[in-house]
């Protein structure tokens, strides 16, 4: 049982068949994947509760994570030409841990925004929607 | 078009790819290779990577030397400490890992250090 620490976490995008680095990101928001449930209620339920049950799904859904934008930086560029030719998209998320646990997924889709203010440098957000779910969360 | 690794890089696993890693000097044809080379991880190996890439030596060289830090996830707070080569990364408690630079802070001689005492 650890505390892993959040500095050192390394997001990667695949690229002609290696994994790059993701430069300059300062925070990411792992994505909420939830396992899919149907009400299963019935009439004849004398029970207060009610019942709910597994479809057997996983929903992968969004990693969005927030970085200090460089326009020019070929690694920001190489995420925005997803928005020029969208494409699906590998990538990888490899935590502090001591054994540097790596979860790899595919992206479907990509979104991005961003912030300018004068108390603070220019900052991007990538939103990257998943196909599936990731690999690499269980051993 | 073709480009040339620079450093190790991960990869998926396949039959090209059965350690999940590239060495330095592998060859990768791909027609999106030109961004490899932008990014500081590989060089151009044709004209053809080389005309795509279209930076310049000076750009390539920051580039290279910048994606040390990106690697490792060196945060904006510590990239001069990374730079200077106090510290090679994180270990997984926070603290730095020492690079080539490092001086324990107990090595460093200052007027008001213990040792110091009765010399005055």
């Amino acid at each position: 049982m650890a505390i892993v620490i959040s500095k050192g976490t390394v997001l990667q995008q695949e690229i002609s068949t290696v994994f790059v680095a993701i430069a300059q990101v300062t925070g990411i928001d792992l994505p909420d994947i939830e396992s899919e449930t149907f009400e299963s209620d019935t009439l004849d339920n004398a029970n207060a509760g009610i019942p709910h049950a597994a479809t057997g799904r996983t929903e992968g859904g969004t990693l969005n994570a927030e970085l200090f934008f460089d326009p020019a930086l070929a690694g920001h560029q190489s995420l925005l030409a997803l928005l020029t030719t969208p494409a699906d998209q590998d990538y990888k998320l490899i935590f502090a841990d001591v054994g540097a646990t790596e979860w790899a997924f595919t992206g479907a889709g990509l979104s991005f925004g961003g912030t300018v203010a004068l108390s603070d440098g220019l900052k991007g957000n990538l939103g990257i929607k998943l196909d599936g779910i990731p690999t690499g969360m269980s051993a | 078009m073709k480009c040339r690794l620079l450093r190790e890089m991960s990869c998926r696993k396949s039959e090209d790819c059965p350690s999940g890693k590239l060495p330095a000097g592998t060859e990768i044809e791909h027609k999106h290779a030109f961004w490899l080379v932008r990014q500081g991880v590989a060089e151009a190996a044709d004209d053809e990577c080389r005309i795509a890439t279209n930076r310049t030596p000076g750009q390539l060289v920051r580039a290279q030397a910048r994606y040390d830090v990106t690697a490792k996830g060196i945060a904006p707070e510590d990239i001069a400490a990374f730079e200077a080569g106090q510290m090679d990364g994180y270990n997984p408690d926070g603290s730095f890992k020492p690079g080539p630079n490092y001086v324990p802070e107990s090595t460093i001689w200052t007027p008001d250090s213990e040792e110091n005492d009765g010399d005055e």
